[in-house]
């Protein structure tokens, strides 16, 4: 066993289940992202890897060893904390060096590793600054920094980079990408931010009210939500997630929306999915998927068009159908306007179906 | 945005109603601190004269005899005013020292490792406050007589601590409240254990916040009264109560004398507030408690 692994996990705090028997494990060189909504229990995960939480129940497994009883300081983990955490009455270079001298490390070695780290994450000008004397983006460095600095069992990144600005944010997020990918440690990365997990994780978890919904490669979890939660969490503009019965399952699916009726074909048309006449589904489609037509027809839904968001090289629209908004995003936005009616055909193969439990059908399209 | 530009002015750039208004408020509040330090240097009958006299010659007669008493035969005789001095900062001194360790530890554990019912033993502790002390002064008064602690420097020392620890805790506490627990998380992942969490990382944010505990509670303690006066015997007597004792005698108030030992029972104070001031204020340049 390596890396890190998890087995049924379980956090308690009084009647309140805040992480729900979540169990997986991340390769030695792998970068897992815990993504999920506000309160979803992907801290409090990271926290119990981390020793700074007790687990109810399950265990912990750190490089093969069984940490789940094991105090935070024993379980040589770096972790990076939200509001960097950086000692307030250290230096820079006294910050970056602490956790060294917790593992009793001479003073040349120290000295040593403070070059490499400092010249590696550029702060060489900053290292006998005070944490308070310096912007956010060196924080952010210090913060990775003192985590780099050892080779601990594995790295903790509490939502990263939430707290800099955009352009700080995409040039971090590169940044501890390249660092990450040359120290080849597990690494498990929390963030509600989908663009920076689907952009840092070799695979994401995406989780809700204490359960991991799915987990895999970003493109797959893209391309393949199990349920609706991850099919609208994931993605934007959002998928369009709209209710429609099945009206037909002689040879294609049909799927009634309003008075729109749209047939599956490919993998999705086939037999053996126990749908009968009448069932409640729910269709999914990305919005960049879509395309306009001029008039109604067979697997065209039509609508109003009530809002035209330009978003630079393409257009948002938002149409009003009568199952529900419909997003759809085109290149071309002539002879549109608000309050028109729009036509539009989503490409046949990017239809997700759900289950009126949620769960998608069908493994692939 | 005029308004937000006078909010933020630098100090010194305020206009002269501003500067007028804000003196003249705090030579009220001075005044008497000023006036009393005056009457220490004026002889009995300048100290007296009606209309009072803002002007007058000088004189240090007073400082000597708060030291120095003459007797009829022309001798001076020590009054034992040093000792009293040394008893006041030696009780005050090691009662507080003893509050703020015993206090910071207490905080420390009620804001990090709360107990069931944390708020109400917070209360709790608070409640040996709300009482004057007068009521409490016999209970407190037989129990000395009866452990024999009447009349000791541990005596009245232990008291003081006694009486200094609930507010040292609800200061510190709310100082503890007030850090980010992330960096103590932070440390302990980077190996350090609950003590070393505390001292290297906790305390060192809190600096000035136990400097204004200590200012505070030095002050409530040196200026105290009642329990000195009851529990302290003719060796450990502070400065408050044996200054109460030269009023009366022959010639009714001596108040050149009473003035001329109160100033200079305001210097140790002054100077503790003035050091620590700046620590209080080093505490707020250095980050130290702002998250």
């Amino acid at each position: 066993m390596s890396g890190i692994s998890l087995k049924s996990i379980t956090k308690q705090f009084g009647d309140l289940t805040a992480v729900d028997a979540v169990t997986f494990d991340v390769a030695d060189d792998e970068v897992l992202c815990l993504l999920g909504p506000s309160g979803c229990g992907k801290t409090t995960t990271l926290r119990m890897i981390a020793g700074l939480e007790n687990a109810t129940d399950g265990e912990i497994y750190l490089s093969g060893q069984d940490m789940t009883h094991l105090p935070a300081r024993a379980r040589n983990v770096a972790m990076a904390f939200q509001f960097y955490a950086l000692y307030p009455n250290l230096t820079v270079s006294d910050n970056l060096a602490y956790p060294l001298h917790a593992e009793g490390d001479s003073t040349a070695d120290i000295a040593a590793k403070l070059r490499d780290i400092a010249q590696v994450l550029q702060m060489d000008h900053v290292l006998d600054r005070f944490p308070h004397q310096l912007s956010e983006g060196e924080k952010q460095r210090v913060a990775v920094g003192r985590c780099i600095i050892r080779r601990p069992n594995c790295f903790l990144f509490d939502e990263p980079l939430s707290r800099l600005d955009v352009q700080l944010r995409e040039e971090m997020r590169s940044d501890i990408k390249k660092v990450l990918s040359g120290l080849s440690r597990p690494t498990v990365i929390v963030t509600h931010d989908q663009l920076e997990a689907m952009t840092m994780g070799d695979r994401i978890a995406v989780m809700r009210d204490g359960k991991v919904e799915q987990i895999g490669a970003p493109q797959d979890v893209f391309n393949n939500p199990a349920n609706i939660f991850v099919a609208g969490f994931i993605g934007t503009p959002q998928m369009n997630l709209v209710g429609g019965i099945v009206s037909g399952i002689g040879g294609a699916i049909a799927v009634s929306i309003g008075q729109d009726v749209i047939e599956l074909t490919g993998e999705l048309a086939q037999p053996g999915h126990g749908l009968k006449l009448g069932d409640a589904v729910t269709l999914g489609m990305r919005p960049r998927s879509a395309s306009l037509e001029s008039e109604s027809g067979q697997g065209i839904l039509s609508g109003t068009c009530e809002l035209i968001e330009p978003m630079g090289a393409e257009t948002l629209l938002r149409i009003a159908h009568p199952a529900g908004q419909i997003r759809a995003i085109v290149t071309d936005r002539q002879g549109l306007k608000e309050g028109g009616t729009i036509h539009v055909r989503f490409a046949q193969g990017s239809y997700r179906l759900f289950h009126a439990d949620g769960n998608r059908i069908g493994d692939m399209v | 945005m005029a308004y937000r530009k006078a909010a933020f002015r630098k100090p010194g750039q305020a206009g002269w109603l501003y500067s007028l208004v804000t003196g003249v408020i705090a030579l009220i509040y001075f005044f008497p601190v000023l006036w009393m330090i005056l009457t220490a240097f004026k002889t009995r009958s300048d100290a007296l004269a009606i209309p009072p006299k803002l002007f007058f010659t000088p004189t240090l007669d007073n400082f000597k005899s708060v030291f120095f008493r003459d007797t009829q035969a022309g001798d001076a005789v020590a009054t034992g005013f040093v000792q009293y001095f040394v008893n006041s900062a030696f009780i005050g001194g090691s009662s507080v020292i003893l509050a703020l360790i015993i206090g910071t530890l207490a905080a420390y554990a009620f804001s990090r490792y709360p107990l069931k019912g944390n708020d109400t033993y917070m209360f709790i502790i608070l409640t040996t406050r709300m009482l004057p002390p007068i009521v409490v002064i016999i209970p407190i008064f037989l129990m000395f007589r009866v452990t024999g602690l009447s009349g000791s420097y541990i005596g009245i020392i232990l008291l003081y601590t006694a009486f200094n620890l609930p507010f040292s805790i609800w200061m510190m506490k709310s100082f503890f409240d007030d850090l980010n627990p992330e960096i103590e998380d932070s440390a302990r992942l980077d190996g350090s254990n609950d003590w070393k969490v505390f001292f290297r990382i906790c305390l060192p944010q809190v600096l000035a916040g136990l400097a204004a505990t200590a200012v505070f509670a030095l002050i409530l303690t040196w200026n105290e009264f009642l329990f000195a006066l009851l529990l302290t015997g003719s060796d450990t007597r502070t400065v408050p109560v044996a200054m109460a004792n030269t009023i009366g005698g022959e010639i009714g108030v001596d108040w050149g004398l009473l003035s001329a030992i109160v100033s200079l029972f305001l210097i140790p104070v002054f100077i503790v507030t003035f050091v620590l001031q700046k620590q209080l204020l080093r505490g707020v340049t250095f980050g130290t408690i702002r998250k």
